[in-house]
């Protein structure tokens, strides 16, 4: 059975969480997605945008010396930092900006933790003739303030939210208040498979042409299917993106990474799948980063697009059912895998796919040579470069 | 009989409408909140929607997040804000109904929660971002307690949905006002005369207005329609503005009367309305 259920849920997690204002909403872009997901003419636009303007299909690339560096398993990386905007990202805004201009709608909002989302939204918004606002973390600007650039130069308006944590979690709260204040004109396109009931199934759907690509490539390339795969996970959607194509593939080991930030104690990780419980944020039930009065904690990473508290509700569900497994990567060995690719690949991941990186070394070593590792390499580390040269080479 | 229905009805009796203030528990402290429930009891609050304090208020507008971000300077939650609406009920007398986001509530315990909502102090629960499709966990554990799950209808709610809500609806209708978050706005929504009567007619319960009602001028008026006027924002932005102590009592106790005098006055400059339950 594919899930979500009809109500939503993977299992216990997931639902529709929200203000009564916008179920009607929610109703609505489900409707519009069920409607459009199967049509041919949607596909076709879709597939036709995917090729001519994000530059898929995206290669499945063997790491050469990474992997004689590790000294064990073969890692391959999935180049989604080649898409279009530097991010895969883009799959899903794609995806949601065709139905947007479907559903007739006249504006998109988005929220944006690192900016790369923010950037694909703008991107769809200029390609299709919208309004569109971002709304951003004050602290996320501060350390990735060329996409607040990249997002202007794209037409957008990006709201900078200096309330609560000035991170994503907060970006998130504001693009819900915008869309409950607008909900009638605007498309709130999320950027993970995170949110209420359909956004984590769409989102998910829109973002597994990642794993299409790869099972094909898989075939061509080594003739069976690969033994690891290793994704970063903040909302989830990149770990997805890869994953649902081989859910049923049990020997298949699937691994998410999740940001171990300063250290173990709370308010300094975002390890929310080994560290949190459940709770309810941003409309879905999930596991969740909270205090024992259910109050969300605060959280920390190097990376922007991980520093958020919850995570989408399927990979709740996939780790109590033990389909997937979830590790952490401190700040320390993301940065050192940063410059590790750059040094021995000659590319330079983002911060948030570096953690996938440095766990998947640590894991090669110790597998056998025959043994497959594929790294979702979601997105490019060029916004990053800032904020590493400010630190000290 | 649920607390809820016996003040709705004892309103009605007498042809008045309730006035329903909101404050968040512990803004910016306990004493304070304790000191402001008392005021509102004496300005003559009928029904008094007490806020759980939560780091991601989403249903919210500004005020009512500094609001909580002022309260959160504390570790406190859910169970800070029960001590303080027990207190509420039992010393003053005022009907609590507790404004909780649904995480407070699930992180607490949905068993633990069966416990405190049997002990008759709370008269009900509005859970901001429960639609009714989720609630049926929460509504078993209220069952058989007195304590009514109220459900909210907005203008965005299509007609065969408000049928299914009213159907579900306990206490009273929460009707927002508006599409968007709580706060002071300038005017009041169009055509809110209308939305208010044809809801009462489908539900057959009281219909409490909330969101955007932002001075006395704006209560007095929807309180010659509606069974319930809460007010929210206004009064908290007072606590951003005079702290704590004698200036915020002050004020606070001038602006919950003028409130008060304007919703329980409005249907007598009128000809008697009989609310129909």
């Amino acid at each position: 059975m594919t899930l979500p259920n009809k109500n939503g849920r993977f299992g216990d997690y997931g639902g529709k969480f929200v203000p009564e204002t916008l179920m009607t909403a929610l109703a609505e872009l489900e409707a519009a997605y069920r409607r459009f997901k199967g049509q041919t003419a949607f596909k076709r636009e879709l597939d036709d945008l995917r090729r001519r303007f994000a530059g898929r299909p995206t290669p499945l690339y063997f790491a050469e010396r990474l992997t004689r560096l590790a000294g064990g398993a073969r890692i391959y990386l999935k180049r989604e930092d080649l898409c279009h905007t530097g991010a895969h990202k883009i799959n899903n805004t794609l995806g949601q900006g065709l139905l947007a201009a479907r559903m007739g709608k006249k504006r998109i909002i988005a929220e944006t933790g690192a900016g790369q989302h923010g950037v694909a939204t703008a991107t769809i918004a200029a390609l299709l003739d919208k309004t569109c606002d971002v709304y951003m973390g004050e602290e996320d600007v501060e350390r990735q303030r060329l996409n607040l650039f990249r997002m202007e130069l794209l037409g957008a308006r990006v709201k900078i939210v200096k309330l609560g944590s000035r991170t994503l979690k907060d970006a998130m709260n504001e693009a819900i208040r915008d869309w409950v204040t607008n909900v009638q004109d605007t498309y709130y396109l999320i950027g993970s498979t995170a949110g209420p009931h359909p956004y984590p199934e769409m989102v998910r759907d829109f973002q597994s042409v990642i794993g299409c690509e790869t099972k094909k490539q898989c075939r061509q390339l080594m003739g069976k299917l690969p033994d690891y795969l290793v994704a970063c996970v903040g909302g989830g959607s990149n770990a997805l993106g890869l994953w649902h194509q081989f859910l049923k593939d049990k020997k298949t080991k699937l691994i998410g990474v999740e940001a171990g930030g300063r250290g173990q104690a709370a308010g300094e990780h975002c390890s929310t799948l080994s560290k949190g419980r459940p709770g309810i944020l941003h409309g879905s039930l999930s596991y969740l980063l909270q205090d024992r009065r259910g109050q969300v904690l605060p959280t920390h990473s190097v990376s922007a697009g991980l520093d958020y508290p919850g995570v989408g509700p399927e990979h709740s569900y996939l780790k109590d059912s033990g389909r997937a497994q979830y590790v952490s990567v401190n700040d320390k060995e993301a940065l050192r895998a940063f410059r590790l690719l750059a040094k021995t690949e000659g590319i330079i991941p983002a911060l948030e796919s570096a953690h996938a990186v440095a766990y998947a070394v640590r894991l090669a070593r110790k597998l056998d040579k025959r043994k497959v590792i594929i790294v979702n390499l979601s997105g490019r580390g060029d916004k990053d470069v800032e904020q590493m040269f400010s630190k000290g080479r | 009989m649920s607390i809820l229905k016996e003040v709705f009805q004892h309103l009605a009796e007498q042809g008045r409408t309730a006035f329903m203030p909101y404050i968040t528990a512990g803004d910016p402290d306990a004493a304070t909140s304790w000191r402001l429930l008392e005021i509102l009891a004496d300005q003559g609050a009928d029904v008094v929607e007490l806020g759980v304090p939560f780091t991601d208020p989403l249903a919210d507008g500004p005020d009512n997040q500094k609001a909580a971000m002022r309260a959160l300077r504390r570790p406190v939650g859910l169970v800070d804000t029960l001590r303080l609406a027990e207190k509420a009920k039992r010393q003053l007398g005022l009907p609590i109904v507790l404004f909780s986001y649904y995480n407070s509530i699930y992180s607490y315990g949905l068993d633990k929660f069966r416990n405190i909502c049997r002990q008759g102090y709370l008269a009900g629960l509005v859970v901001p971002d429960l639609p009714f499709e989720e609630s049926a966990p929460l509504k078993k554990v209220l069952t058989g307690s007195g304590v009514d799950l109220v459900q909210f209808i907005s203008p965005t709610t299509p007609a065969g949905r408000r049928r299914k809500i009213a159907a579900a609806a306990q206490g009273f209708i929460y009707y927002v006002s508006l599409t968007g978050v709580t706060g002071r706005r300038q005017a009041l929504a169009v055509g809110l005369r209308r939305q208010v009567e044809e809801i009462r007619r489908i539900a057959g319960l009281p219909v409490a207005v909330g969101f955007g009602i932002s001075n006395p001028a704006h209560a007095g008026r929807v309180a010659c329609f509606a069974d319930g006027v809460i007010v929210g924002s206004a009064l908290v932005s007072l606590v951003e503005k005079f702290g704590r102590g004698k200036k915020l009592y002050n004020a606070f106790s001038a602006l919950a009367g003028r409130m008060a005098r304007a919703v329980h006055g409005a249907r007598n400059s009128e000809l008697p309305v009989s609310p129909k339950f």
